[in-house]
């Protein structure tokens, strides 16, 4: 049988890519809670000076740059799956994990849902203004204040995303309030456990979930709106397997953890379909 | 009470950053420096990164960003 005999019809597609949807992400629970502790364990430490700071910042660092990732996957559903009775897990990982990046679950659920609904629309795209010609593009824009016209439009269709943001104000603030309040006692500790790792994390986030999988940010077609990608010498898990973001885009409710299982059952559909990057998953480990 | 609540919010988007500079920056800024030069008296330290914070904090008020 060759290539051209394989059924790569949506519905099939749909088929193989539901076998992986649905179970409950224990690992994202594991990281996400974790990193906050280990972090918050780090930050105390450092205050009472158990902990050299230079010691401590590269863990908070670690820290830091794990924090988005279990959010990512709580604003999808996939820490509970498809168990109802354990949605609070999506709320609790969602919420506590983004704390140390001083970032309100609420508008990183918001606006991630609408980057997924309008991918790569200049107009639209709520992850639009990160895309650019060179990663420091990505990796600036997320310290700039979000494109005001694009919240708004989203703000004036959408009443849910509306309230949403607007819950997500005074979190907002109140994370700003609490990092003041910390630098005001111990800034020191304020500074390179929390403030500096943070603002680094959120650099290596955008670069890694954002600019890296959709540059070049240029088509709106389903199976291009992000591709697969590696960098010479460094392993997926350095960068969190953002390397296959691109069936992400396909299929957002398998978990983090099992695309790279789906990843191998999809190969012939990713590749009838022309993906970018597709060639790399011949020797995908 | 709502309407106190909206005009203390609406205060904070518009001179939030400008604070936060100046007092983060005059904290922290302040401690840097310290630790850079043992010699300078502490109120100064703070009043250079304090200063530095502000300005910083009123670019970005005024560019919609960076803070």
């Amino acid at each position: 049988m060759n290539s051209s005999d394989l059924d790569t019809s949506l519905a099939t597609e749909r088929r193989v890519a539901r076998q992986f949807i649905g179970r409950v992400q224990w690992e994202m629970v594991l990281i996400g809670l974790g990193q906050f502790t280990l972090w918050l364990a780090v930050f105390v430490a450092g205050i009472q000076g158990a902990l050299p700071l230079w010691v401590g910042f590269p863990i908070a660092l670690v820290c830091c740059c794990f924090a988005y990732l279990p959010s990512h996957e709580a604003q999808h559903g996939n820490i509970a799956g498809n168990h109802e009775q354990l949605k609070w897990l999506n709320e609790l990982v969602g919420h506590v994990s983004l704390s140390n990046l001083c970032y309100p679950y609420r508008y990183a659920q918001a606006t991630h849902m609408r980057h997924h609904a309008f991918t790569n629309d200049p107009e639209r795209d709520t992850d639009y203004h990160y895309a650019g010609p060179h990663w420091l593009h990505a990796a600036r824009g997320v310290h700039r204040d979000p494109p005001l016209d694009i919240l708004e439009r989203h703000m004036a269709e959408d009443p849910v995303f509306a309230r949403d943001l607007a819950a997500s104000v005074p979190v907002k603030k109140l994370f700003s309030l609490l990092m003041l309040l910390c630098a005001v006692a111990w800034p020191l500790p304020t500074f390179f456990l929390w403030w500096l790792p943070s603002r680094i994390a959120l650099s290596y986030t955008t670069v890694f979930f954002a600019w890296m999988p959709h540059h070049p940010a240029d088509q709106q077609d389903r199976y291009q709106l992000a591709r697969f990608w590696r960098l010479p010498m460094v392993p997926r898990f350095a960068v969190q397997s953002m390397t296959h973001h691109a069936v992400h885009h396909l299929y957002p409710r398998i978990p983090h953890w099992s695309q790279p299982q789906a990843v191998k059952a999809l190969r012939p559909f990713i590749e009838a379909h022309k993906m970018r990057g597709a060639e790399i998953l011949q020797d995908y480990r | 009470m709502d309407k106190w609540i909206k005009r203390a919010f609406e205060l904070l988007d518009s001179w939030g950053k400008p604070v936060f500079g100046l007092v983060f920056w005059g904290s922290v800024g302040g401690a840097l420096l310290q630790t850079a030069f043992a010699d300078l008296a502490p109120i100064t330290g703070q009043a250079i990164g304090g200063s530095l914070g502000l300005a910083a904090g009123l670019v970005a008020r005024q560019r919609q960003g960076w803070l």
